[in-house]
């Protein structure tokens, strides 16, 4: 059967396809002054380019390499934190049996509750007692204490989830709880831990609020946003095309760990806002 | 039965251990010397002596603290409708738009600005609201020079300009959050409201959004939650400015506590909005829970 598509259908088409292309217009004007000299962007902002000035992205390569890989370094070693707290706190909420098991698990929902704002001033004190100012683990630290709360929390209750028979069947064979946690629960964890992983990859890359309160001697060591934050602040180069560029750069390491992950992506956002 | 070895029973407590030793220092401990910081007079980490309420007392008497949680509340108030019009809004037109290469490409189009930095897109819209260009070539170009302004810098335009931050408003999460849930609606409802005739209109408020809900509700609390406590894009902005016009909590926090080194007075304010956090949470959660 062939449906008609009514009036108020092709009003609804159009009127989506706007909304899209509204959303656009902060992308295309960061791709437009990417391809444009200075004076261009200035005199005119919205048109486009007669000819790509490649120049740009050359120049901006440069000086946003290591922001990127400062970024880069911090979320891989968080990340590989992340997992190990996360996939051992969450199998034994899941699958163990323990006294207090409820009140350790409330512990950690209640974590959930402060906001992340409160949370910067004693930080700081913590990471300034330790010496960690202006090194990569001032960010790492607190992002894997950070990060594993929401992490632990929805692993657990995948965890939980993972029939039964197949643990007491390796209990027969004769595995312990460690084998059957790296034999058995490991492996199957698979799709939660890469949600885990990118729901916080995401959220420590993007973040510029505490790079710019720990790192703040030089700029070799800064992130990508932090730099990007300094630039909004006045700080730093005032060619424009060059800073979009450096956008788009910095852009690429985001794009391609959720185009290869958006589907977990998706799902963790979806559990979180539920669990919200 | 054959009682559990000790080193069986403390195995689990092994397992918990490195989440809980960070968890014990960077949340338990932090948030306690937030706690305690809040009563004291600390400079720059220095402790110095127990102050008792003065702090929370120079909140209340703050005029700045309270032009902040004015401005608070219009930037959530904003921040929360459109978070839930625009969103709903795109999710309920994707709904009508037959399932196909052009419902695909809709969806991934709203999902695309979800893998560009959030400062990245601020700074964009920065540029947007500059004086000499963005916004302002357009209304020069159309004859309208008269109404071009420096948006971010005057007090008339700030809060307003960083309230429109992001328009349309649509992409990412809680656009996903409505189009999942309009697709979770069975089937059957949506096919029997056609042939019984009803048009779309009906459909959406008859049928969708008694159903959507639960959805819209963990929308609102979320948007709330996230505008409440995040100062990004005023800290990206116009840094609280002009004067005091785009001045929020949790930023007045942070250069409290970053500028002018007043710890205690920070960790006050913290605790302050921390407070209004929990608060308007719980409010919210009876707000839509009476008829759950």
């Amino acid at each position: 059967m062939k449906t008609r598509i009514s009036a108020g259908g092709i009003v609804s088409r159009i009127f989506i396809l706007i909304l899209l292309i509204l959303t656009f217009v902060p992308l295309f004007v960061m791709f437009n002054m990417s391809l444009k000299p200075n004076v261009l962007i200035k005199t005119d902002f919205w048109g486009l380019p007669t000819e790509p000035y490649w120049a740009n992205f050359v120049k901006a390569f440069s000086f946003s390499f290591k922001p990127v890989l400062n970024s880069l370094i911090v979320c891989a070693i968080s990340l590989v934190g992340i997992i190990i707290n996360v996939s051992l706190a969450g199998y034994a909420f899941g699958c163990l049996k323990f006294k207090g098991k409820t009140i350790l698990y409330n512990l950690v929902l209640a974590v959930m509750m402060i906001p992340y704002t409160l949370m910067i001033v004693p930080t700081y004190e913590i990471v300034t007692k330790m010496n960690l100012l202006n090194t990569y683990w001032s960010l790492i630290i607190p992002y894997i204490s950070g990060q594993q709360i929401f992490g632990i929390i929805i692993a657990a209750s995948y965890f939980q989830g993972l029939p039964k028979d197949l643990f007491e069947a390796a209990e027969i064979d004769g595995a312990n709880e460690w084998g059957k946690f790296f034999i058995i629960a490991l492996p199957l964890s698979k799709p939660i831990l890469i949600t885990v992983g990118i729901t916080a990859v995401v959220a420590m890359y993007n973040d510029f609020i505490w790079p710019t309160v720990v790192l703040t001697s030089g700029d070799e060591i800064k992130t990508f946003c932090q730099i990007v934050f300094n630039n909004a602040a006045g700080k730093g180069s005032n060619d424009l095309g060059l800073i979009a560029a450096a956008f788009i750069i910095g852009t690429i390491p985001l794009v391609v760990s959720m185009a290869s992950t958006l589907k977990y992506y998706i799902q963790g956002m979806m559990v979180g806002a539920v669990k919200g | 039965m054959k009682k559990k070895s000790l080193y069986r029973q403390v195995i689990p407590y092994l397992f918990l251990l490195p989440a809980f030793v960070m968890m014990a220092v960077f949340s338990y401990y932090a948030i306690g010397k937030a706690l305690v910081n809040s009563f004291m007079n600390v400079r720059f980490g220095v402790i110095g002596e127990f102050v008792g309420l003065e702090n929370y007392q120079r909140a209340f008497s703050d005029p700045v603290f309270k032009v902040s949680f004015i401005n608070q509340a219009v930037i959530s108030g904003f921040a929360v409708f459109n978070s839930i019009f625009w969103p709903l809004l795109a999710a309920e037109l994707l709904f009508f738009v037959k399932k196909g290469r052009f419902h695909d490409f809709l969806r991934f189009g709203f999902v695309v600005p979800m893998m560009v930095p959030s400062i990245v897109i601020i700074l964009l819209w920065k540029y947007l609201y500059n004086p000499h260009f963005g916004f302002n070539s357009i209304l020069n170009r159309i004859g309208l020079s008269d109404w071009t302004r420096n948006w971010l810098n005057e007090e008339q335009t700030a809060l307003i300009s960083i309230v429109l931050i992001g328009f349309p408003f649509v992409s990412g999460m809680y656009f996903l959050i409505f189009h999942t849930g309009l697709n979770t609606l069975s089937a059957d409802i949506n096919e029997a409201a056609r042939i019984d005739g009803a048009a779309s209109l009906q459909i959406v408020t008859k049928i969708h959004l008694p159903n959507v809900k639960p959805y819209i509700k963990t929308v609102f609390t979320l948007s709330l939650i996230s505008s409440l406590s995040g100062f990004g894009n005023v800290f990206a902005t116009t840094g609280g400015g002009p004067g005091y016009s785009t001045m929020i909590p949790a930023l007045q926090m942070y250069q409290i506590a970053f500028g002018d080194g007043n710890f205690g007075y920070s960790s006050a304010l913290g605790i302050l909005l921390m407070a209004v956090i929990v608060i308007v949470t719980i409010l919210s959660r009876k707000l839509f829970g009476e008829e759950d």
